[in-house]
């Protein structure tokens, strides 16, 4: 592994070269690390204020409160990675920030530390996902980034799978306060792997390859990314497949529950962390596909598996084919995760706006997501489970055909790419 | 930017963390003050209850027959008289995704509580549930379904032959 990932660096016959080894080694744990912290902020935190004594009203507020943070911070959390010129620091902020609101949360469980630590978490959640993508960009190079976020995608769904098994088994055995503490305490290793990556920019040798981001260092910034047709169609792209795709599990997760008995449960967890083993084994094929034969093909994939998974749902209904049928998400997952990075890293160049521009398809994606449950919700409410998959399905085939029409191919040609 | 994150700050770290998490599970071991003098309620009169005599509801598990856990009141919905009409019972889900909520008629839940056993039992068996419409917080012009039992009084022994879990 070691001499194949060197040779992508562009390191030719350089025999020092652990230290970037080992700097890639700290990505893919801290990217394992850091997937633990979305687990415990989503739907588990209703739980515990239930827990606790919460009225449904009251927790209503915190969520929300988290939800619009968790738009309203998208582009400026990007734009502070952009104008911090150490990534690895505004990271380690953003980790600890995020230890904070977990501890607050377990600890102080009324309405205002807990509605601060929901936009807490969401602001550093904003600015953790684009800095680990700069440092990504900063450690390998444009030419190699395809296969770079393989890995990351690779590793944050082991992590979302181990973090969902263990806060799951916590949550049940221990308590609920325990998955926040959990959550807390994750943060540390995620700060070593942090650690680990930053000793290599240091003992890199001066006539580096000329990285995209050397290059952004020298190059005025310039916000003409924005009049690229190819953001915005990204975004759009992004945004539709995401209003198809937020609620499918929720509600799929709904119908389990329903109609499963006590090991409802289980399958709902399996449902869950199935999809991750899929994202963790196809995405680094996903990344290379990406550099070999361009973006269009793997966004297709991803965008095509959903419309299927919507008609499935619709017709299936016995809980066991259900995980199979969530496997495809694993899928879709893969593709977005890699493709939402590289996309932006292609359009924006050297502009110097890299993760202002990622901030700008966050947006567009929780945008979609928000607008997606609450829609699902109200076409559940009234014409039942399946024709809300249905419809999301409708969606999903709007979202393909905004990718053939409207998405460009942003793959740079491999001979201008220098 | 050589060392970001020093060895000192990690230990201080490492023992907040374990400060807190002893803090958390540490039982509340204050006494509670003693009954004051009624003059100090200005005529309100003032009674002091054993802790086991009082529960809140809100967040409690709810228990089958068998004493598997089935879900979580969430809320209690009452009548115009005050007396409490039903509970609205959480049911299922895995980290809060795919919960369910139903509203249960108050009759069919039986309080245990007091002398350290503190038991809720839902009378009504999973499959039972499994057609009930679920309860939803925010619409407030449709009439809200309650689930209750077929007959007002059902002994345990039929419920625990119930064909669900």
């Amino acid at each position: 592994m070691g001499t194949r990932s060197l040779s992508w660096l562009g390191f030719r016959a350089r025999p020092a070269v652990t230290p970037a080894t080992r700097s890639l080694r700290g990505l893919d744990w801290l990217n394992f690390f850091v997937a633990n912290f979305q687990t415990g902020f989503g739907p588990f935190i209703s739980v515990y204020l239930t827990g606790v004594g919460w009225t449904q009203g009251a927790i209503g507020v915190a969520l929300s409160a988290g939800t619009v943070a968790g738009m309203v911070t998208q582009v400026p959390g990007g734009a502070v990675v952009d104008a911090v010129r150490s990534k690895r620091a505004v990271a380690a902020a953003a980790i600890i920030a995020i230890m904070a609101s977990a501890l607050l949360i377990s600890l102080w469980p009324a309405l205002l530390p807990i509605t601060l630590a929901e936009i807490l978490h969401s602001f550093a959640s904003s600015i953790l996902g684009p800095a680990i993508a700069a440092l990504s960009l900063a450690l390998v190079g444009r030419r190699a980034l395809g296969e770079r976020l393989g890995r990351n995608a690779r590793y944050l769904a082991i992590g979302n799978a181990f973090a969902a098994s263990l806060m799951g088994t916590f949550g049940f055995y221990v308590g609920d306060r325990s998955v926040f503490l959990l959550t807390a305490a994750l943060g540390l290793p995620a700060l070593a792997a942090l650690e680990i990556i930053g000793q290599a920019p240091a003992a890199r040798p001066k006539p580096a390859p000329v990285t995209a981001c050397a290059e952004a260092k020298r190059a005025p910034r310039s916000w003409r990314f924005l009049k690229d047709p190819g953001l915005l169609a990204y975004s759009a792209c992004a945004c539709l497949f995401q209003v198809a795709n937020a609620a499918m599990l929720p509600i799929a997760a709904g119908m389990v529950t329903k109609r499963a008995g006590s090991e409802a449960q289980l399958v709902i967890a399996a449902c869950i962390v199935a999809p991750q083993l899929v994202t963790a084994v196809i995405s680094p094929w996903a990344g290379r596909v990406a550099e070999a034969w361009g973006r269009r093909p793997i966004l297709l994939l991803g965008f095509g598996v959903l419309p299927i998974r919507g008609v499935l749902f619709a017709g299936i209904t016995d809980p066991y084919v259900m995980i199979a049928i969530q496997l495809l998400d694993g899928l879709s997952a893969a593709a977005l995760g890699v493709l939402s990075p590289l996309i932006v890293a292609d359009i924006t160049r050297d502009s110097g706006y890299y993760t202002t521009a990622l901030g700008i398809v966050g947006l567009a994606v929780g945008g979609g997501a928000t607008l997606s449950t609450a829609a699902a919700g109200l076409i559940a409410d009234h014409f039942g489970a399946a024709t809300t998959f249905l419809s999301l399905a409708a969606v999903g085939l709007c979202a393909i055909a905004l990718v053939i029409t409207l998405m460009p191919e942003t793959k740079p040609p491999s001979s201008a790419n220098t | 930017m050589a060392n970001l994150w020093p060895r000192g700050a990690s230990a201080v770290i490492a023992i907040l963390a374990w400060w807190t998490v002893a803090l958390a599970q540490a039982p509340s071991t204050t006494t509670p003050e003693e009954p004051t003098a009624p003059s100090a309620m200005n005529g309100a009169s003032l009674d002091y209850f054993p802790r086991d005599h009082l529960f809140r509801v809100l967040g409690r598990e709810v228990v089958s027959a068998k004493g598997e856990g089935m879900g979580r009141i969430v809320d209690v919905l009452f009548d115009e008289k005050g007396q409490p009409h039903a509970a609205v019972i959480d049911f299922g889900g895995f980290l809060g995704v795919g919960s369910r909520k139903i509203a249960i008629s108050w009759s069919a839940l039986r309080f245990d509580l007091g002398e350290k056993k503190n038991i809720i039992a839902l009378d009504i068996g999973r499959e039972q549930l499994k057609a009930a419409p679920e309860y939803k917080y925010t619409e407030s012009d449709k009439p809200i379904p309650v689930v209750a039992q077929p007959q007002p009084q059902v002994t345990p022994r039929d419920t625990a032959s119930d064909p669900g879990r």
